[in-house]
């Protein structure tokens, strides 16, 4: 209903209006995300930088500085005690700093164009015992192939504001560091994984995630050969730098280079191509500045999984 | 840093309203997320349009955060953020030559909003959960026709091309819904959360 269609209410009718307006702009939701993030931006987080200390202490710049100064060191006090401290499950926003530390030399910035990269791959399972019923790319999701030749130690720290690692606490070149900003209804943490449930909000570099769950590997020093160390399920994801938007089944996250493996796609938009339709083993890996659509499995364009005793013709029926 | 708390859940341990203090920064994001929704209902009865309701529960609480330090913790942070919305929506009304409401409009619309903010303080349900309660219970032609406007909105007269009916019948349809509608909130209102 448009405002301008608006009669003049009793405030008791007023009072229906607004909210049934209210409730329908949010479809639902009790939050009103932008606003509670513009009234914090301009509230806590503008304290945080420094800014009011910085009004409040204008006329005298050397008083200014030495505001500052004070207000940098206990944040980084701060923020140095936050990123130890363990939080209980009543936060629900937090950031997540995934180290990856090589084990030879660091494959350099690979954030890239994917062109070099070679292809994630699943193994080909030409009938060879029992059939797969899932889609063949859930097998990424596991991170066959995946990582598997990655010989990396991760180390993922939580908190409510993390700096990062200087460089050379980490050992030279041989690293990567990223944050990610993480919120969610709710939080749980078992067998080595923390799993945020229920409209999680993933931010990243250029990239929102929105999904309906995501795990992220908690154990310190582990190998992650076995598993990608971020999975997200049913998943959203955009670039708005780039213009780009994809939903898929499932995500997981390349700590080698900061990039995306997305399967059981569904639908991708680009400024320079729209699909919603995908054969089940195509995958999508996105990057900061580029992306490929490509075959999980190698071979043909199309391979087959099972054996159907029916003849083609019947099978279509 | 940002302190959020994203969604509030019936089975999380919230801190009770009076012993959130909104001097601390932390409760003060708590705060927000508890009361931003209702002020802005709050707002948007106020001056019935949506921008200037967001912009002046935004600017309420950049009021609130700079003079925190005159807020007396003995009082009630949701009365006290009414006041501000009240006279933000006042220096509104004067740039934008609307019109005042009387103090008896006034009076009611904010005991509504106090009333929900009052239960969702308590640990009730919000003001929305209860809405889209009384939603399912509405008939059904005057619920097609809340849903026709509001949900998926559409005018009065491009409803009344989709339901097959007059715009007047639609009009009456909104105004008969909004009706049963406060009814039905006032009910809830009075019960307790597990009558309702």
């Amino acid at each position: 209903m448009k405002e301008s269609d608006q009669p003049s209410f009793s405030p008791s009718e007023a009072f229906v209006d607004a909210a049934l307006r209210e409730s329908a702009r949010l479809e639902g939701r009790e939050r009103d995300d932008e606003l509670v993030d513009r009234i914090l931006t301009a509230t806590i987080q503008q304290k945080t930088a420094g800014d009011l200390a910085g009004k409040r202490h204008a006329p005298d710049a050397r008083m200014w500085w030495t505001g500052t100064a004070a207000v940098a060191a206990v944040l980084a006090l701060l923020a140095t005690l936050l990123a130890v401290i363990p939080f209980g499950n009543d936060r629900d926003a937090e950031e997540v700093l995934l180290v990856v530390r090589y084990g030879e030399p660091a494959t350099p910035e690979v954030e890239s164009t994917f062109e070099n990269t070679p292809p994630p791959v699943i193994a080909p399972k030409p009938y060879d015992g029992l059939l797969d019923l899932v889609a063949p790319s859930d097998s990424l999701r596991t991170g066959t192939g995946f990582l598997a030749d990655a010989n990396l130690e991760l180390t993922t720290v939580f908190g409510q504001s993390i700096s990062k690692f200087p460089s050379k606490a980490l050992g030279g070149n041989s690293f990567r560091q990223d944050s990610f900003r993480i919120r969610a209804d709710s939080t749980t943490e078992e067998s080595g994984e923390r799993t945020y449930a229920g409209n999680v909000r993933i931010e990243y570099e250029n990239f929102v995630i929105e999904a309906e769950e995501v795990r992220i590997a908690v154990a310190l020093q582990e190998n992650i050969s076995s598993s990608g160390p971020l999975l997200a399920v049913n998943v959203r994801i955009e670039q708005p730098t780039e213009g780009r938007m994809a939903i898929a089944r499932h995500l997981s996250f390349d700590p080698r280079n900061g990039s995306f493996l997305l399967t059981g796609l569904q639908e991708f938009r680009s400024p320079d191509r729209v699909e919603s339709t995908f054969p089940a083993d195509q995958v999508l890996l996105l990057g900061k500045s580029s992306y490929r659509i490509q075959s999980a499995t190698p071979g043909p364009e199309t391979v087959r999984r099972y054996a159907s005793p029916l003849p083609e013709n019947a099978k279509r029926r | 840093m940002q302190i959020v708390r994203i969604n509030d859940h019936e089975d999380s341990i919230e801190p009770e309203a009076q012993d959130l203090d909104p001097k601390r920064d932390e409760d003060f994001a708590l705060l927000v997320e508890r009361h931003h929704r209702e002020l802005l209902v709050y707002a948007n009865v106020l001056c019935r349009d949506q921008a200037a309701a967001s912009d002046i529960a935004q600017d309420s609480f950049i009021v609130a955060y700079e003079k925190v330090h005159t807020f007396d913790v003995t009082r009630d942070f949701a009365t006290w953020m009414r006041g501000i919305v009240r006279n933000k929506w006042r220096e509104w009304v004067r740039k934008n030559r609307r019109y005042e409401l009387s103090d008896g409009e006034l009076a009611q619309i904010d005991a509504d909003v106090a009333a929900w903010q009052a239960l969702r303080a308590e640990g009730n349900n919000s003001l929305f959960q209860a809405l889209e309660e009384c939603l399912g219970r509405l008939p059904e032609n005057l619920a097609v026709a809340v849903h026709s406007c509001y949900f998926e909105g559409r005018t009065g007269e491009e409803a009344a091309d989709v339901l097959g009916v007059a715009p007047a019948a639609i009009r009456k349809r909104l105004q008969r819904a909004r009706t049963l509608l406060k009814e039905c909130l006032d009910r809830k209102l009075n019960l307790s959360p597990s009558e309702s």
